[in-house]
């Protein structure tokens, strides 16, 4: 009988790294930017890039929905993980705050990517171009994954069994990329 | 009606359940740990780089 693969989640967590580390020193990255241009024109010519492009308004709209939800987002994210630090409502259960917040977090996750499409069509061939939207991306996709295949599953079962220094490391991380993809996103803002 | 080896046999398969959640938690623990280092260390780089870079523009445009 095979024996199974000791620590499959911390190896599966390092080659997944590990592969992408690989690729974004190699040229895969260049020839998958490069082949990506057209689906960014294409962005422009659907519905939502033509309403973008064509009515201010709307564009407005869908902006302002797009920074609420992030700060609602932004919000959960802060009180979740300054709990998880032990730096606000001491006296409260961990998982009585993180339930809650991640119910939000799932809500305002939604609303920030489905708003963030519509803009991103309007305005589809100028992102393209700019590289901080790429690391934008990159850190969505990093604190996505990072809060439903690693921080959620450690923290679900009881959150108090684990050690305190591994829920601030925890809670720093899942900062610092909601952080970067806020203002990333604002970045992108102000560019071009 | 629970015979001597049903019980033993039921206290073995409690042992190896309570290993095996342990060994899942010390998983979950130790990548953890990995992506949240590494995120960590990959975004210090990001900002220190990026903060680099607009303090060497502001030289070139300001002197």
């Amino acid at each position: 009988m095979p024996t199974a693969l000791p620590f499959p989640r911390t190896v599966s967590t390092a080659l997944l790294l590990a592969l992408g580390v690989y690729f974004a020193l190699s040229e895969i990255r260049i020839e998958w930017y490069a082949s990506l241009r057209p689906f960014f024109e294409w962005m422009e010519t659907t519905a939502f890039g033509r309403l973008g492009k064509s009515y201010g308004g709307a564009f407005a709209l869908v902006q302002a929905m797009h920074l609420l939800s992030m700060a609602v987002l932004g919000g959960t994210v802060l009180v979740s993980d300054a709990r998880l630090m032990g730096i606000v409502l001491k006296n409260v259960p961990i998982n009585q705050v993180l339930e809650p917040c991640h119910r939000l977090f799932n809500c305002s996750l939604s609303l920030v990517v489905l708003s963030g499409v519509f803009m991103a069509c309007g305005v589809a061939i100028k992102v393209y171009y700019l590289e901080v939207f790429w690391y934008k991306m990159l850190a969505l996709a990093m604190g996505v994954l990072f809060a439903y295949f690693v921080r959620r599953p450690l923290l679900k079962p009881s959150a108090e069994a684990v050690p305190q220094r591994l829920r601030t490391l925890v809670g720093v991380a899942s900062l610092m990329t909601w952080f970067t993809v806020a203002a990333t996103g604002r970045w992108i803002g102000f560019s071009g | 009606m629970d015979g001597p080896e049903n019980t033993q046999s039921a206290a073995a398969r409690a042992s190896v359940d309570s290993k095996a959640g342990r060994g899942s938690s010390r998983d979950k623990s130790a990548s953890a740990a990995l992506a949240s280092a590494v995120i960590i260390v990959g975004f210090v780089v990001y900002w220190v780089s990026e903060i680099d870079a607009v303090r060497e523009m502001l030289k070139l445009a300001y002197g």
